[in-house]
């Protein structure tokens, strides 16, 4: 890695690690609302014991 | 093909033009004749601002499609507040690399400069209209309020853009306009700052599309919650009528209401 001043680091860093978190935590965020929307087994169906 | 397809390859797109503008900017590219390596900061600098001006005509005209009568859709609202979120991300972005290129340019890291300032005061305009979609309300007075107040907000824009021109600035005037006709600008410079463009709308586009998508879910869980919490209800006021009538049946009716309702418990 070449290093210019520091300053142009610093705002290419800013840059992707502002995007990547922000993108990361819209993926999370997501990934727990559609984890929110499967509903959940009642708890007669958990206990329940199969027929055969 | 499904939109979550469509979002994953825009998606990459997005990460591999990010990447390609990265190397292009820091490794290929020339350092610039008077800022020397600074100018660096060029390829990424003017595209997240540029990104940002996109997410708030986005928001304003996802607003005036709200507003307007015809076209009214919850899918307007819930655009224009995926698109000012991400817009607001970038306006950061826009201000912190600012500072951080002005800092070494012009010896300060804030200035109170009229582009700085416009660009302070849209990103200040734009977290209030975030806040204002907080403010506990039925989802249809939330809609038209903050669509109001996104118009309003985007005033700014134009703003923001002609304050170079309109008063004497540190900031510099517009170049990428004038990169077609009178370019003073090496060849390779101009196509990464292209590069980077075309890269961070990408990235906008992918990261709208999955806040949209969160928008969308959020509204269909609180539904959910609710849709429940008027299940339970209506279920327990089914097993108290359910209790009253069962001790009524008893003949503890003729006695006083305090014991009913104790037997309820």
């Amino acid at each position: 890695m070449i290093l210019l001043n520091g300053y142009v680091e610093a705002g290419y860093g800013a840059v992707i690690g502002a995007l990547g978190a922000y993108g990361a935590w819209l993926l999370v965020r997501g990934a727990r609302l559609k984890r929110a929307l499967v509903p959940a087994p009642v708890e007669q169906e958990r206990h329940q014991k199969p027929k055969d | 093909m499904s939109t979550r397809v469509i979002r994953g390859i825009i998606g990459f797109t997005a990460l591999g033009l990010v990447a390609a503008t990265v190397v292009m900017g820091l490794f290929v590219t020339p350092p610039d004749a008077v800022q020397g390596n600074l100018a660096r900061l060029l390829y990424v600098h003017p595209p997240v601002a540029w990104v940002a001006y996109l997410a708030y005509g986005v928001t304003s005209i996802a607003s005036a499609l709200y507003l307007w009568r015809p076209t009214r859709s919850r899918r307007w609202d819930q655009l224009a507040v995926a698109s000012a979120e991400v817009g607001v991300v970038f306006t950061g972005l826009t201000l912190v690399t600012g500072s951080i290129w002005g800092r070494p340019a012009w010896g300060v890291w804030w200035t109170w400069d009229a582009r700085l300032t416009t660009t302070a005061i849209l990103f200040v305009l734009y977290l209030g209209y975030l806040a204002l979609r907080r403010i506990p309300t039925s989802r249809e007075t939330r809609a038209r309020r903050s669509a109001i107040a996104a118009l309003i907000a985007f005033i700014d824009v134009p703003i923001v853009h002609e304050s170079v021109v309109w008063w004497r600035t540190l900031h510099q005037g517009a170049t990428v306009a004038s990169l077609g006709t009178n370019s003073k600008i090496h060849g390779i410079m101009a196509w990464t700052l292209l590069l980077g463009f075309v890269a961070f709308t990408f990235v906008y586009f992918w990261m709208t599309m999955l806040r949209f998508q969160v928008e969308r879910l959020a509204e269909q869980v609180e539904d959910e919650e609710f849709k429940n919490w008027e299940l339970e209800r209506a279920a327990e006021s089914e097993i108290s009528s359910g209790a009253i009538a069962t001790l009524l049946g008893d003949g503890i009716g003729d006695r006083d209401d305090t014991l009913i309702e104790h037997k309820v418990r």
